[in-house]
């Protein structure tokens, strides 16, 4: 239980999105400049992900297949999340994943124009999850289907580097009425998908908590839940795995004081905090 | 005076010998470029050896590192790092360049995948080793390639490297988009010594030099296996060797690659 299975063609991994799609999703991101819907940075971020995931394993003769990659999505409707060509596809080789963006989008960039100042470059931003923002917050729905496809995935990579579970939300679960008795279910669902594991290790669960909250305290990877402001943050940090002492590393780098016990929670009203919590969450220490 | 050179290179386990992202200079047999071993003797009383390592995450590591050895080669016996490092740039820009303006793609990707991938450029450790007539030697590093000089049996020189618990940390790395900098400067390592007839040098990628190390720290003399290689005594080639340390003795599943250098 090390956390150091090599990750390689042979020997993939896989990343798991769960993302809240409900309604309020809509709302914008507290003090965003510009204006930002919390789903359109989701989607930004993951796309953006993706993008740098398929950077980072793409050789001459084509992308590798270190990862199997699928997204989720929680609102109106439940299930796989992708866009355009891949619809309803579940966790797919990064290589076909590549070869197949709902669409690319040309955006502007600003580069340093090395005379200390910014100017704009134009890039091409492939785009395989759109935003989507509707109906309630199944939750539970979505991370039982995230359960199945980790499952299923392990049985036939018994001995893989964990997958990682990434998940986003802003709201809380409506699986019940009883909002004790949501928090419950969902509690369960968290620790049901943590209790998957490798012969390497568990599976890893992040939870990023999107807060509409303008006056919401930024929280990255505490190690006690006793600064969190409400019974909701208390219940996705509960969920959340202990960060690896390589993502701990990570951290790090990203200028974080983490301690030992730190929680892969993030509870969050700054942009930033939900990219950085995907770098830490998906950097590999021996990819192969 | 004269040097016999030994030189070993394997991918790492699983994959093909073009997908090694390891070079090295001299490369004695251009022709195979991919052999695993070759040894000459060196007729020469000046001699430039060089291993780059190229990094896993980067589309083009195997290509940096490859101009980055042959170059240092070229500005021989200059070695200061700003100059092989200005040289290999240029090696570079004229790379992308070629095949831009030969109109095709450079790669079987597609260009929104190609073209952020030359931007963000591909990344490289370098190590090299100098030796000069007067009987001195001088090293340069950047990241976690490693020299080692064995005399009498006994090790002289490990370096940059000093502990083998060292190699978990991340280390610095030679991107084909830099420029000489002081942060560069701040990351090159420089060291020189004198050289003796009956010496070893041993030139050598982070995956063999962590294991190496780790077997010094136990006590044992890690360079008596690598001066067997190509003898009746050691036990099977490079690649039955490196197999064995790496199911047995924790290596590292790492390109590998091992200049040795025995002065006459």
């Amino acid at each position: 239980m090390s956390y150091s299975a090599e990750i390689s063609r042979t020997t993939p991994s896989a990343f798991v999105f769960i993302i809240d799609q409900s309604g309020s999703m809509a709302e914008k991101i507290p003090n965003s400049d510009p204006p930002k819907r919390k789903c359109d940075a989701v989607a930004d971020a993951i796309n953006n992900l993706l993008r740098n995931l398929s950077l980072k394993c793409a050789r001459p003769d084509g992308v590798r297949d270190y990862y199997y990659v699928g997204v989720i999505g929680y609102g109106a409707n439940v299930g796989s999340a992708w866009s355009g060509a891949l619809a309803n596809r579940e966790l797919m080789p990064l290589s076909e994943l590549a070869a197949a963006p709902a669409k690319v989008e040309e955006r502007t960039k600003k580069v340093d124009d090395g005379a200390g100042g910014l100017v704009e470059q134009k890039v091409k931003f492939p785009v395989w999850f759109e935003p989507v923002a509707n109906g309630g917050t199944p939750m539970c729905r979505g991370l039982e289907i995230a359960n199945q496809w980790v499952d299923a995935w392990l049985k036939t990579h018994p001995g893989c580097f964990p997958p990682v579970v990434i998940h986003y939300t802003d709201g809380e679960s409506t699986d019940s009425s009883d909002p004790a008795e949501a928090n419950r279910m969902v509690g369960d669902a968290m620790a049901k998908l943590k209790s998957l594991c490798s012969t390497d290790g568990n599976a890893l669960l992040f939870n990023v908590h999107l807060s509409s909250n303008p006056n919401a305290q930024p929280i990255s990877f505490p190690s006690s839940s006793s600064v969190l402001p409400d019974d909701y943050s208390r219940m996705l940090f509960d969920g959340a795995s202990e960060l690896t002492p390589f993502m701990q590393t990570v951290a790090r780098e990203h200028g974080i004081s983490v301690s030992e016990g730190a929680k892969s929670f993030v509870l969050s009203a700054d942009l930033a905090l939900v990219i950085q919590a995907l770098d830490i969450g998906t950097r590999a220490s021996n990819l192969r | 005076m004269a040097f016999f050179l030994s030189i070993y290179s394997l991918p790492k386990r699983g994959l093909e010998p073009n997908e090694n992202q390891d070079a090295f200079w001299p490369l004695l047999a251009p022709r195979l470029q991919f052999k695993a071993e070759r040894s000459q003797e060196w007729p020469s009383p000046t001699l430039l050896a060089a291993v780059a390592d190229g990094a896993t995450e980067g589309m083009f590591g195997e290509i940096w590192s490859r101009i980055l050895a042959s170059r240092a080669a070229q500005v021989f016996p200059d070695c200061q790092l700003n100059h092989i490092v200005e040289n290999s740039s240029r090696a570079w820009l004229r790379f992308k360049r070629r095949k831009a303006s030969a109109g095709r793609a450079l790669t079987r990707l597609p260009a929104w995948l190609e073209e952020p991938g030359l931007e963000q450029g591909a990344f490289s450790t370098f190590a090299t080793i100098n030796f000069a007539e007067d009987h001195t030697w001088t090293s340069v590093a950047v990241g976690d390639s490693c020299l080692f000089q064995v005399r009498a049996d006994k090790l002289l020189v490990q370096w940059p490297v000093q502990a083998a618990a060292d190699f978990s940390k991340r280390p610095y790395l030679l991107c084909s988009a830099q420029a000489p900098s002081p942060q560069l400067d701040e990351n090159t390592r420089s060291v020189c010594g004198w050289w003796a007839v009956d010496d070893h040098f041993f030139l050598m990628s982070d995956a063999l030099a962590c294991w190496f190390l780790r077997k010094c720290e136990q006590g044992e003399k890690p360079w008596v296996s690598l001066l067997n290689l190509g003898t009746d005594e050691a036990g099977g080639t490079f690649e039955d060797l490196v197999t064995q340390w790496r199911e047995a003795e924790g290596m590292r599943n790492d390109d590998v690659t091992l200049i040795r250098v025995d002065v006459l």
